[in-house]
């Protein structure tokens, strides 16, 4: 197939982050040369997740946002920028936390991403993301397996260790778990204070090796 | 302007006929990305091209307006809104608005490599100094583009123009052939180019 056509009411809509609505547009049409997603929210939500581009999973991308329909109100390093409909957001430094809540119902804001002077790979995290349509429906075996084949692709990413974790304690399985959990934890301080308050941890939080892992000891799991 | 970030409207950045240069403006290096607006229902507002020489994909979107997409001959409705998503790079694929004011958004790369701005962003800058009867900056920006993307077809064929309008003969004859080498069209194009007319005698000329 040398060309693909949809329209932006046409393309499917998962949860992304925060509540917004993800038109996996990367995906759906299997763009390999950038980075390229829709997201949707209804006046007062939040239609872009705030982040930076510095994270583990993320690219380092340069990213270029484009309000399609509705407003967004966005936010970069603090500093609010009203966009309606046409308005371009383009972010150039990667440490600049960015965010947007939407102003109307409707919302709609392009994002295209990329890293200068690197070739295009699909994100870690976006890879990641094709589990959690099964956590959400109770299926923690499809998106344990996911995770991990993200996880032993990229063994040094925390937010994957610990995702897969979190999967792994929701699937039964406390030993995966709480390895996994000490590999996130000694990977990046946040997922210690993270686990403590996790619903997802429930079920390893009791365990006596719990502690030991939070710790981010490789020795939790005996 | 605000170096880690900036924001604008669309139809403030500066307009050359019907592009929006988008990456120019910003100073995007990551991938490509324009708009292009028709005047007048009618009007193509996405050439008939392929991305042959630079191997991208693209991506089209209609921001508003609409347009009929003829992708590798076959016609597509696309109103605002629209997707239009071209993978292979041999497809030819043009679009002709069908109301006035249609623009259409285009994001550009080559998968598997690095993005590099195409010769043909370069060489448009310079068109303006043409027009205006300016060879002389029409040739500073092109020899400057030159240096910074070696080897691009279109940027050597505008090089060799400004430089036979400028009275540098040898190095139009040179630039007129590395351009023919590396795109064979440029060699035909260029016998009906008047740019050429002071160097048509050029020894060097029919080698060209």
């Amino acid at each position: 197939m040398s060309f693909r056509v949809t329209t932006l009411d046409e393309v499917p809509r998962e949860e992304g982050a925060d509540g917004s609505d993800w038109l996996r547009l990367r995906k759906q049409l299997d763009v390999r040369a950038f980075g390229v997603n829709v997201y949707g929210a209804s006046a007062g939500n939040r239609v872009i997740e705030e982040h930076d581009e510095l994270g583990a999973a993320a690219g380092r991308h340069q990213e270029l946002y484009l309000v399609l329909r509705g407003r967004a109100r966005f936010e970069l390093d603090g500093d609010v920028r009203d966009a309606p409909t046409g308005t371009a957001v383009f972010v150039r430094d990667p440490a600049v936390r960015r965010g947007a809540h939407a102003e109307e119902d409707g919302t709609l804001v392009l994002v295209v991403g990329g890293t200068p002077g690197h070739a295009y790979e699909v994100s870690v995290w976006e890879q990641a993301a094709d589990a959690y349509p099964h956590w959400r429906n109770g299926d923690y075996a499809t998106a344990v397996r996911i995770l991990r084949d993200v996880a032993d692709r990229y063994p040094e990413r925390g937010l994957i260790l610990y995702n897969l974790a979190c999967a792994e304690a929701l699937n039964g399985e406390p030993d995966a778990a709480l390895e996994h959990l000490a590999r996130a934890a000694a990977l990046e301080e946040r997922w210690r204070q993270a686990a403590r308050d996790d619903p997802d941890l429930e079920a390893v939080r009791d365990d006596p090796r719990f502690e030991l892992a939070v710790a981010g000891q490789a020795g939790a799991t005996g | 302007m605000n170096e880690k970030y900036e924001v604008a409207r669309l139809d403030e950045l500066d307009r050359s006929g019907s592009w929006t240069r988008v990456r120019g403006h910003f100073g995007i290096e990551a991938f490509g990305v324009n708009a292009w607006t028709a005047g007048a229902s009618g009007d193509q507002v996405i050439s008939d091209h392929n991305e042959e020489r630079s191997g991208h994909e693209e991506l089209y979107v209609v921001l508003n307006g609409r347009a009929i997409f003829t992708v590798d001959g076959r016609d597509v409705d696309a109103p605002a809104g629209a997707l239009v998503f071209v993978n292979e790079p041999q497809t030819q694929r043009k679009a002709i608005a069908t109301e006035a004011g249609t623009s259409v958004l285009a994001v550009g790369a080559k998968p598997g490599e690095a993005y590099q701005p195409l010769g043909w962003e370069w060489s448009s800058d310079a068109f303006q100094y043409f027009e205006s009867g300016e060879p002389e900056r029409a040739y500073e920006l092109l020899a400057a583009a030159d240096t910074a993307h070696p080897d691009s077809p279109s940027v050597l064929y505008n090089l060799a123009c400004a430089e036979a309008l400028t009275g540098r003969s040898e190095e139009a004859v040179d630039h007129l052939r590395r351009a023919g080498q590396l795109y064979e069209p440029f060699a035909e194009i260029a016998r009906d180019d008047s740019d050429f007319d002071s160097i048509r005698d050029h020894p060097g000329y029919a080698g060209a």
